[in-house]
């Protein structure tokens, strides 16, 4: 009789632990589709064609470089309310003008190394050539100009 | 006696004036880049240079041997020059110079330099790294 209690309560408690471990087993199960803490991702569109593989902060920073480094504001080469759009003709110079500062940058200065906040171009940047304006300039300003 | 004196004094003019054109034929010694350029061409880039670099001849030359590669300033200045007439040829093939501008193309060592012998990266940046 003993044997037979002592046998019905191992086995109660076993079941019991085992309905536990179920529940928690359920809840940290239940945990892990949760979504991911915003991880920002890769820049993506059909109209990033040439600063391709950049994060979205990266690529955020290069945009602001430009900005700097011409005087000008999105508006420059953006149109209102849609970036996407390909009607302003100074984003494919800009397309241009990127593929070139990169293709300088890999043939004269390959072993150079952005630091944090600079432009991920290189050491040749947009602000090398037009230094806050929209054309860069050929020679120094005449005198009384 | 006065043809004579007309023929000195017709010599003498006309010394300065050959010794100028010799002077021009002359090759430019150990010219590596800027092959193909004039005398008064070179001359007038090398000013160009000066003043976009805001330095002095001696930045990349020997004072009384301009020809010497001594200087590593100067094996920069090649490389950079190449980099500009390539950088020109290929992306402003149809810009003309204008007179009394550079023979290099519409990107001239001003473009970057601005006075500076080292090109800024950022409107932050003075001179970096």
């Amino acid at each position: 009789m003993t044997t037979r209690r002592m046998r019905s309560r191992l086995c109660r408690r076993a079941i019991l632990s085992l309905a536990v471990c179920g529940l928690f087993a359920a809840t940290s199960a239940a945990q892990v589709p949760e979504p991911e803490p915003t991880r920002p991702g890769i820049a993506e569109s059909p109209t990033i064609t040439v600063l391709k593989g950049l994060m979205v902060p990266q690529f955020e920073v290069e945009m602001r470089h430009f900005v700097q480094a011409l005087g000008l504001n999105c508006g420059g080469c953006h149109a209102r309310g849609n970036f996407a759009s390909e009607a302003n003709p100074r984003k494919e110079t800009a397309r241009k003008m990127i593929e070139m500062t990169r293709s300088l940058n890999q043939k004269y200065f390959p072993g150079f190394v952005p630091a944090e906040g600079e432009t991920s171009l290189g050491r040749i940047t947009c602000y090398t050539c037009h230094q806050g304006a929209t054309e860069p300039k050929k020679s120094a300003p005449l005198p009384g100009r | 006696m006065s043809r004579l004196f007309v023929v000195v004094v017709a010599l003498l003019a006309a010394a300065p004036a050959a010794a100028q054109t010799a002077r021009e034929a002359r090759p430019l010694e150990n010219l590596k880049v800027l092959t193909g350029w004039t005398r008064a061409e070179v001359s007038d880039e090398m000013q160009r240079m000066s003043a976009a670099l805001g330095v002095k001849c001696d930045h990349c030359h020997m004072q009384g041997n301009f020809a010497s590669d001594e200087k590593r300033p100067k094996h920069t200045g090649r490389r950079m020059l190449q980099l500009t007439l390539e950088l020109n040829q290929e992306f402003f093939p149809a810009h003309v110079p204008a007179e009394g501008e550079s023979k290099l193309g519409r990107v001239t060592c001003y473009t970057c330099h601005q006075g500076a012998a080292t090109p800024r990266m950022s409107a932050g940046s003075g001179e970096l790294r």
